[in-house]
């Protein structure tokens, strides 16, 4: 039993979706009837919570833009394995520096505007339908329950994918996360970035006052 | 040394900036031209009127950021400067389109390259779009005019290990190479450019055409959205415009055009493109 369908209602939203996720999603002949199967099932992705709704228990006072409880939950699956090593071995280190992520990847998702965000929410739809998850991501377990493991297979099965759609969905992902972690000052170094010139501290008056 | 705070002190010494963000209700502006954007075309444009005696408003969708604000921080710029926060592309996402969304528009966070528009380009504008009076002889005393006010020249560093390499291979193949002429007065060679000029250098419409307008009485109402031209016959009567909140996105109010709306009620006409300037009934 899974939560997408049983919680689902009908709405004109959701037909509006169905189609979108029918008419987006054409980047191959298998795969768009694959889409367009799981489209015809009846069922799709509805968003369970207002976005903007209060979050995470780390974050409480946090005003979600995009990302929806069910999102935070894929991304948070994927994000150790996007970032690798850097992420912190300490369980609350490691749940702050995640949750940190999903803030700045959801501002950053805040201001792509309208295509962009069709586009990822397409993305979102298809890794939380069961039955597209099961078929075109080909992750067995409920999001909460991937392992690290579960995860990088599926990055690498939809980075080494030959459907294009895949590469490009892996590509989007792994962006938007990348530029959420390495965009934090605190983790310039990790990527061997120094930061602006030491002397510019000293010289420009906003770098005073920001400091 | 730069001239920092650029903004803040012409506000005190009385500039008409408008956050349309703070707009409570709707709100009314006359004036005799209304210019969509503050970049290349628009800023321009705006200085030009301005200074010919127009009463100028200038409408521009993002919002003000200037020198207190470009720390040299890319996701706080990305996301505040550039259209869909750095994420617009090409239909088929092959090429990324890095275009402003700020006051000075793309000139507030282009990498400062200032050539004059190739032939080949005016030439495609002429024969393919009906551009007239695009000819290289009849713009170049424009090209000339914009090279001068905004120090336009050819860059004097010495180019790093990668350009010198781009260098030496064209000239072994024989390629047409040049060094890039750049719009900058005091440049510091932080390598910012893409985040906003940290020190006022870069010679942006941000720093250039809108001041000077605003020195002239022209009027900068950011963080608008213009969405319609209501025509009176063949005329512009007025520009339909909404307020988008402080974080440059939201609209303030419910509906598409609640909120702040901006009305130039004079008669108006079309008179420039891209700029889609409109002027009053009673000017040239």
């Amino acid at each position: 039993m899974n939560r997408e369908i049983t919680e689902n209602g009908e709405s004109n939203a959701d037909m509006d979706r169905r189609a979108f996720l029918r008419l987006g999603f054409n980047g191959g002949t298998a795969l768009g009837g694959a889409v367009a199967i799981a489209s015809l099932s009846g069922c799709s992705a509805r968003p369970l919570h207002d976005p903007r709704g209060p979050a995470t228990a780390s974050a409480p006072d946090h005003g979600w833009h995009f990302l929806t409880e069910e999102d935070r939950v894929v991304l948070a699956a994927l994000i150790a394995s996007i970032i690798g090593p850097q992420i912190p071995s300490d369980a609350d280190e490691r749940e702050a520096a995640i949750t940190r992520t999903l803030e700045d990847m959801d501002k950053a998702l805040h201001f792509m505007g309208p295509p962009n965000q069709a586009e990822f929410r397409q993305l979102f739809d298809l890794l939380e339908f069961t039955p597209t998850r099961l078929t075109l991501a080909r992750v067995t377990s409920y999001w909460p329950n991937v392992s690290e493991a579960q995860a990088e297979a599926f990055l690498q099965r939809w980075r080494n994918s030959s459907f294009n759609i895949f590469n490009k969905a892996y590509l989007g992902l792994v962006q938007v996360t990348n530029a959420a972690w390495y965009g934090r000052p605190a983790h310039y170094q990790q990527m061997g970035y120094p930061g602006p010139p030491a002397y510019t501290y000293d010289e420009l008056p906003q770098l005073n006052r920001a400091s | 040394m730069a001239d920092f705070n650029l903004y803040g002190k012409g506000i005190d010494d009385g500039w008409a900036v408008e956050d349309a963000a703070r707009l409570e209700a709707d709100t009314h502006f006359q004036a005799d031209v209304a210019i969509i954007g503050t970049g290349a075309g628009g800023g321009t444009t705006a200085q030009i009127l301005s200074e010919a005696g127009f009463r100028v408003i200038l409408v521009e969708e993002g919002r003000l950021y200037h020198d207190p604000d470009f720390t040299m921080n890319e996701q706080k710029s990305y996301s505040r400067l550039y259209q869909e926060g750095m994420t617009r592309a090409t239909a088929d996402g092959g090429i990324a389109i890095l275009q402003g969304r700020c006051v000075g528009g793309s000139t507030t966070v282009n990498w400062t390259s200032s050539f004059r528009t190739p032939e080949a380009t005016l030439n495609h504008w002429k024969n393919q779009h009906g551009i007239q009076d695009c000819e290289p002889e009849t713009l170049s005393p424009w090209f000339g005019n914009r090279e001068n006010e905004l120090n336009i020249q050819p860059w004097t560093t010495e180019p790093n290990r990668n350009n010198d390499v781009l260098r030496e291979g064209c000239q072994e193949l024989g390629w047409d190479w040049k060094t890039i002429p750049r719009n900058v007065k005091g440049c510091w060679d932080l390598g910012y450019c893409g985040m906003g000029c940290p020190t006022n250098a870069k010679q942006s419409t941000l720093v250039t055409s809108v001041p000077a307008s605003l020195r002239r009485g022209a009027t900068l109402v950011h963080s608008l959205r213009a969405e319609k031209l209501h025509h009176n016959q063949d005329r512009v009567e007025y520009l339909e415009a909404t307020a988008l909140g402080e974080d440059g996105v939201a609209p303030t109010g419910q509906g598409a055009h609640r909120g702040g709306s901006l009305c130039g009620r004079r008669q108006c006409h079309r008179i420039a493109r891209p700029a889609a300037a409109l002027q009053g009934s009673g000017s040239p």
